[in-house]
């Protein structure tokens, strides 16, 4: 087993550092998701991965190439990586066609094979019919799989993804949104994405990073990282306090069910379908806690479950509750002492179907 | 009218834009590309003969290249022959005279090629050789032809360095700008009128051929 393993650091003016770390496995496929507000140095850290950009320190490998050693002076250029590189804003080659364009770096290989190579990317992007466009006849959706179809068609051994949604419009990016893990899905290779949009991070990550101004503040599994942020900073960066993985079971009324834990809730059902795995997300402040279950109530989530932990942060403390699965809750100091509440209390906690906002991911075996 | 100048001419014309576009094209890229702190030295420099009077880039070039300057006695000692009032004297002062008419449109052609595309490109495993002919090339054309002609048609025009490293020897080194001087020196106002106009003419055609074509071919 290959392993892409990276430590660098990259200095700006004005005392300003970038530092990157990654361990990914080389030769399989996982989404890792460099997550954080704009401006924290993210898309430095990808350039530097990419061979754009020298780091000043540190070690980037894989397996046994090194690509860069700031020991030994070492830097492989991009030529050498093989990798595919979506920039943010696609960089297609605007005096060729689709086909060129998807064409453009293989090399070393017969007409015939290349012919073959850009027909599967063209085929397997839903771009058939367009090969014979200029980048300029084609939408931004069109565009970006273009961009996608061209930075995959070499097979590379890692995929890096600068804000690969952002330039396109809300319609399609949800619909992109989907599809991009399973397309990544057919490599066997990493790719890292980068993005500051949570819900970009939710649809596509295995793994995050979060950064934030140049210091990777907490990385590891999506869901713990998201729902167990290791500082306020952090937790303050992704916004959402609860992110758990769960199965849409029933799809009624435009409200559906999802089961996660050992317990269901209902949702708001925005084109999601049954059976989807997605990614359930609730905002701490939208969850109501109370002594006892209500008899009538407009919400719809109703759950019992017993306190974990209560921490205080600021003026709100987090309070992490077990109720089928792991739910976190911010509430004030005062209605922690008017309801008495701290680690093995019995509560109850109430949601609207409209706070609990599913993300469904596109799963690559059906 | 003097056909011979006019042969002279052209030749003269060709060989500078030939020889500008393989000086030009790397040091513009270079200019366009560069994050090097010198860069605005090599800028300065390219663009003097803007500035300076081209009878001032003559003098330089004519006496580094007579027979007391190591550079003439080693062209000498290596073709036989003098460099000062020969074709290749007129030629090279023509060349460093006109490099600023050439660097400047492909320098700016260079800066207006994103240089994202050519991090595609590389990205691509495609070397900086090949991105360069097959993306930056493509994409800048327009600016290399509009400097290519500037400097054709520029050359054409060509008085003050060739009269002060050529002299005026019939055949050799004696343009058509020179030819003008002489028939108006010799009071021949109708010969010099003709070969003004057909000058007048010729620059007309071939930058208004050049805007027109650009305008076309430039929105990709």
């Amino acid at each position: 087993m290959t392993r892409l393993t990276a430590d660098f650091e990259k200095d700006f003016k004005r005392d300003v550092r970038i530092e990157g770390a990654f361990d990914l496995e080389a030769d399989a496929f996982s989404v890792t998701v460099l997550f954080g507000p704009s401006g924290c140095g993210k898309t430095t850290v990808l350039r530097c991965l990419a061979g754009l950009e020298r780091p000043d320190r540190g070690i980037i490998r894989v397996g046994d190439a090194v690509w860069f050693d700031g020991t030994q002076n070492l830097y492989l250029p991009p030529q050498k990586r093989n990798l595919g590189y979506l920039s943010q804003d696609y960089s297609l080659f605007p005096h060729l066609n689709v086909a060129e364009n998807i064409a453009f770096g293989l090399k070393n290989r017969s007409k015939k094979e290349i012919d073959a190579r850009v027909k599967d990317q063209l085929s397997a992007l839903h771009l058939e019919g367009l090969a014979q466009r200029r980048p300029s006849e084609l939408s931004g959706g069109q565009q970006q799989r273009v961009a996608l179809a061209r930075a995959t068609a070499r097979q590379p051994g890692l995929v890096l993804l600068d804000e690969p949604l952002s330039a396109l419009d809300a319609p399609t990016r949800e619909t992109i949104r989907r599809d991009l893990r399973l397309w990544l899905a057919r490599f066997k290779a990493p790719a890292i994405v980068v993005t500051h949009d949570r819900v970009e991070a939710l649809a596509l990550a295995d793994q995050v990073v979060v950064m934030d101004q140049g210091k990777i503040q907490q990385s590891g599994p999506i869901a713990e990282v998201f729902s167990r942020p290791s500082n306020v900073h952090v937790a303050r960066i992704i916004g959402t306090e609860t992110v758990t993985p769960g199965l849409v079971k029933t799809v009624v009324d435009g409200l559906a069910t999802v089961a996660m834990g050992s317990s269901t809730v209902t949702a708001m059902a925005d084109n999601i379908g049954v059976g989807e795995q997605v990614f359930v997300c609730i905002r701490g402040e939208d969850v109501l806690l109370q002594a006892d279950r209500p008899e009538r109530m407009s919400a719809r989530n109703c759950l019992a479950g017993s306190i974990l932990s209560v921490v205080p942060e600021g003026p709100l403390s987090r309070v992490r509750i077990a109720c089928g699965f792991e739910l976190t809750a911010l509430v004030t100091r005062p209605a922690i002492e008017e309801l008495a509440l701290r680690p093995g209390a019995k509560v109850v906690a109430l949601l609207k179907a409209q706070s609990i906002h599913l993300i469904p991911r596109g799963q690559p075996n059906g | 009218m003097d056909w011979t100048a006019i042969l002279i001419t052209i030749k003269l014309a060709a060989c500078t834009t030939a020889i500008l576009l393989a000086l030009g094209l790397p040091i513009s890229f270079w200019i366009a590309t560069t994050k090097r702190r010198v860069k605005f030295l090599v800028e300065a420099l390219v663009a003097l003969p803007i500035m300076l009077p081209p009878t001032v880039i003559g003098f330089y070039v004519l006496v580094a290249s007579g027979p007391h300057s190591p550079l003439g006695q080693a062209y000498e000692s290596l073709f036989g022959q003098a460099l000062p009032f020969s074709f290749a004297g007129i030629l090279i002062g023509s060349v460093l005279y006109n490099l600023p008419f050439t660097v400047r449109p492909f320098t700016s052609a260079f800066s207006a090629v994103d240089r994202k595309m050519m991090e595609a490109s590389w990205c691509l495993g495609v070397s900086k050789l090949e991105t360069f002919v097959r993306v930056v090339m493509p994409l800048s054309w327009p600016g290399i032809l509009t400097g290519l002609v500037i400097t054709f048609t520029h050359t054409i025009g060509e008085f003050g360095v060739v009269l002060m490293l050529g002299g005026n020897i019939p055949g050799v080194t004696r343009t058509i700008s020179i030819s003008i001087y002489d028939d108006v020196q010799a009071l021949n106002y109708s010969t010099a009128g003709q070969t003004s106009l057909l000058l007048v003419a010729f620059a007309f055609v071939v930058l208004s051929t050049t805007y027109a074509l650009q305008k076309r071919v430039l929105p990709l």
